[in-house]
């Protein structure tokens, strides 16, 4: 049985192989060769530039954004699992909401925020906090606070969608046994929720390590991050031997990052993916 | 209710609900000042507004560009989100069920497409659209989509799939029903709230997916985000604020709708 | 698809060699051709594009029958086409600096000088593989509600000095030559550039300057008062200032940037690329795109047909051209990747 379900790979491979794996395999090529056979570009990676730097910035900021992702998200979904009907509705319709409007055009909006005449600054002086702007552009508060904006969505609903499984039945049980609400919440909701939590953690530091508007435009040049280098290797000096010894190097990095990840959550959940 | 509430407990009632109305707020703010900016009569994008006009709408639709790459986009997206939903389901099953040896690094390789920057992958498959013929239409860009939204489906669903046991499917295998059945009555009913979920996530993507439509689109067949990126490269005006709107609109009465249908049927099949 | 593979790659020359002979077989049916119905060409898009639609494409398509189709010039397709040779565009303009390391990378066609007349060009702009078809300027700009009148730097030494915060570009282009203005430097004896006093003098400001983006980034953050004084370039504030955004600016010791007419290397149109180039460089075509955007002509010529408001936003006018200089595009062509290398661990 177990060896039917390994066939339904089959499709996803052939798909994935022919359009994500023989691309990349020309593009990693190319940091080999391009613009001469050997490991010029890898030594230049590892070298004294600034590459090795940009890439724990990377990542750094990466867990930054996906731990405030859960501290922010776990509440709000763990409110609307007990939500029913309009208003969860409602609440699930405004966390969609910024999903439809475009990154580069939400970064903006945030730069409307912070800046020194901004609406955070109107408030501050209105209430007496400050007395003169602060300025917050270019800094580390609007890259959380945008990157945040933007991946809390991813976050939310992975742990949505594994709350509302939980079955009440368990949770009423145990509190029928004598166990006290938050003592229910940590021994049973909490591990109920984790695959929820882990798919969250999972897929908001991964697609935080390839951001590239949102730090761009709100980060100052101190927070650049990996894409950009990418970027401007492959678009601004056509380098692109470069920028495919960059992006392979990013793809180890966090690769590792990944089952390193995966080893240290792993639960009896996710064990399964690692076996 | 509980009369055992403890009072962290009790404290928690009032505080979660405020807290999720704060960050709600939060998720929309920008949403709301971008209506507002859509509105200004000036020429450049500036919060407050010193005056109100609806000229930026007028301009918008004077251009025919962008009703077209709003379709283009769902042209694209549509299809992507779906075909990320049957391949990224398949390759949950697989790897979850499927009991396979090299599944960490199988489970790597399908999550690798959504780490690398875009600019790598459009390099990597312009050529490859190119030789099967595919450069410059819809099915490039919505092959190229699927690629990077598949592992956001695959991530979602698995984490559901691991969250059941397999008892129930085996169970009814057990009782002789064969693989589509299973999963039509067993496995589906289960996992279709994440599957809409990742699909959801996966359109979105598309949706906002710039560096692969500005290499696998052409003049005919691009998206709004590569629109908005072009014509913001030269000024950035109240119009894409106002196509920001329009699009976030037409968003708010889609998801109305859905959810207009879907009370329509409970209420239909209630008896 | 495997023959695609290959070529890119392993025995590069000799397929190389291999694959140019079959591309040119592949495109004898396209010299047979009489003209092509279309041509896209390549630019940055926008008001840009709008403004060209008017002034070149129209005059172009009434003359030849030949439609325009725009297409935005997304850099990394350039290199992408000739090295595939799937060309999509059958000319294509780019800023300056970018063509000149295109055309030392193989990805640009010779220009053909008997079809387009340099004679009335300014010293500089005509180059083997490119010609630069408009020139801007990289200059100091302020806030007017928050630099009195009569306050504002008056070169970029004084802009090293205002008070409050300045805004600078985030790459190293321009923003080099600007620092080593600001360190007394002369405005002729820029290149080669003295990297070491360019940081120098990058670190006094370090604390107090706002790195923008892009070009629509500097005009923002310069009406929206987020900074007092930035560099920006002209065509991003002078419509702002007009329209009474407080942002005010002036063209001593400027930086001169170019955009320039290029054509993809084997790409199947030539002629009439060459043909086109020659008539978007002509006087007329030049001064009808000055009166719309304020990047100024190339050809001498044009100034004479514009009137003297007209002449006083565009960089390249005679009393406006006297108080800069022009980006030395073979230096960035050269050096940029390492230069652009220690600028990045600079800004770390």
């Amino acid at each position: 049985m177990a060896g039917g379900y390994a066939w339904l790979l089959a499709a996803p491979a052939a798909f994935l192989a022919l359009f994500f794996a023989w691309p990349l395999v020309r593009v990693v090529w190319r940091g080999f060769t391009d613009p001469v056979l050997g490991l010029g570009n890898y030594a230049r990676v590892f070298g004294d530039g600034p590459y090795l730097r940009v890439m724990l910035n990377t990542i750094e900021t990466a867990a930054t954004v996906t731990a405030l992702c859960l501290l922010v998200a776990y509440p709000v979904a763990y409110v609307m699992a007990k939500t029913r009907g309009r208003w969860l509705q409602i609440m699930a319709a405004l966390v969609l909401i910024p999903l439809w409007t475009s990154v580069v055009i939400r970064s903006y909006a945030w730069m409307v925020v912070f800046q020194r005449r901004g609406v955070l600054n109107d408030l501050l002086l209105a209430t007496g906090l400050v007395d003169a702007p602060v300025s917050f552009l270019p800094g580390a508060l609007g890259v959380h606070v945008g990157m945040v904006h933007i991946m809390l969505p991813f976050m939310v609903l992975p742990l949505l969608s594994s709350m509302r499984a939980i079955d009440g039945t368990l949770l009423r049980a145990a509190e029928v046994l004598g166990a006290s609400p938050t003592k229910v919440f940590w021994r049973v909701f909490l591990p109920l929720s984790l695959p929820g939590l882990n798919a969250g953690v999972a897929l908001v530091f991964m697609t935080s390590l390839g951001f590239f508007v949102t730090p761009a435009l709100l980060g100052g040049p101190q927070h650049m991050m990996a894409a950009v280098l990418i970027e401007q290797q492959a678009n601004t000096y056509l380098n692109w031997g470069m920028a495919s010894a960059l992006s392979s190097t990013l793809l180890v990095v966090t690769l590792a990052i990944y089952v390193v990840y995966l080893r240290v959550s792993g639960g009896a959940a996710d064990a399964a993916l690692v076996r | 209710m509980t009369p055992r509430g403890d009072a962290l407990a009790r404290a928690m009632r009032v505080l979660l609900p405020c807290f999720t109305v704060l960050v709600l707020l939060y998720l929309t703010l920008p949403s709301i000042l971008i209506v507002l900016m859509s509105l200004s009569d000036q020429t450049y994008l500036t919060f407050p507004p010193p005056g109100w006009s609806l000229r930026w709408y007028r301009t918008m639709t004077e251009d025919t560009s962008w009703p077209q790459a709003a379709l283009n986009s769902f042209v694209v997206g549509v299809p992507a989100a779906a075909l990320s939903v049957v391949l990224g389901t398949q390759a949950a099953l697989a790897l979850t069920r499927g009991r396979l040896r090299f599944a960490a690094i199988a489970s790597a390789c399908i999550v690798a497409p959504m780490l690398l920057p875009h600019v790598i992958m459009a390099i990597g498959l312009y050529p490859v659209m190119l030789d099967l013929g595919l450069l410059r239409s819809y099915t490039a860009a919505i092959l190229a989509h699927a690629v990077v939204a598949l592992p956001l489906v695959f991530i979602i669903v698995s984490a559901s799939l691991r969250g059941y046991g397999e008892s129930l499917e085996l169970a009814a295998m057990v009782c002789g029903a064969g693989p589509c059945a299973t999963f039509r009555h067993i496995t589906f009913p289960m996992i279709r709230m994440s599957m809409a979920v990742g699909g959801l996530l996966a359109f979105a993507t598309s949706f906002d997916e710039l560096m692969l439509s500005l290499f696998l689109t052409g003049p005919g067949t691009r998206t709004l985000p590569r629109l908005i990126w072009e014509q913001m490269n030269a000024y950035l005006t109240p119009t894409i604020a106002a196509v920001a709107t329009l699009v976030l609109v037409l968003s708010l009465v889609l998801l109305g709708a859905a959810a207009l249908l879907q009370r329509g049927r409970i209420e239909g099949s209630a008896p | 698809m495997r023959r695609h593979g290959m070529t890119t790659r392993t025995t590069r020359r000799g397929v190389l060699k291999g694959a140019a002979a079959a591309s040119a077989v592949l495109a004898f049916p396209a010299v047979l051709r009489a003209a092509p119905s279309q041509m896209v060409i390549a630019t940055g898009g926008g008001k840009l594009e709008e403004t060209y639609q008017k002034v070149i494409y129209a005059p172009w398509t009434a003359k030849t029958g030949i439609k325009i189709v725009g297409a935005p010039n997304t850099s990394a397709k350039l290199k992408a086409m000739v090295e595939q040779k799937a060309y999509e565009w059958d000319l294509c303009q780019v800023a300056a600096e970018f063509a000149a390391q295109a055309a030392q990378q193989g990805l640009l066609e010779p220009l053909d000088y008997g079809m387009i007349d340099k004679s009335k060009l300014l010293g500089g702009t005509a180059h083997p593989h490119f010609v630069m078809s408009d020139v801007a300027a990289y200059h100091i700009a302020w806030n007017t509600k928050n630099v009195k009148a009569g306050a504002e730097p008056k070169s970029w030494a004084e802009f090293w000095k205002a008070a409050g915060r300045r805004g600078l570009w985030k790459r190293p282009f321009q923003t080099m030559e600007v620092a080593l203005m600001a360190d007394g430097v002369a405005k002729d004896k820029l290149y080669p550039l003295d990297v070491e006093r360019a940081f120098k003098s990058l670190d006094k400001i370090k604390s107090s300057t706002l790195f923008w983006n892009t070009g629509a980034q500097s005009a923002q953050i310069l009406i929206d008062g987020e900074v007092e004084v930035s560099a920006t370039w002209n065509g991003r504030v002078h419509d702002p200032k007009r329209a009474g955004a407080p942002v005010d600016y002036h063209f001593n010791q400027a930086l001169f940037v170019s955009d320039a007419w290029a054509i993809p290397k084997g790409a199947p149109n030539k002629k009439e690329a060459m043909e086109f180039i020659a008539l978007a460089m002509s006087a007329q075509s030049q001064a009808d795109f000055a009166k719309h955007i304020p990047y100024g002509p190339t050809n001498t010529a044009a100034l004479s047909l514009l009137d003297a408001v007209t002449k006083e936003a565009l960089p390249s006018s005679e009393a406006n051209f006297a108080k800069g200089s022009f980006l030395d595009v073979t230096y960035w062509a050269d050096n940029g990747d390492r230069v652009g290398e220690l600028f990045n661990k600079w800004t770390l």
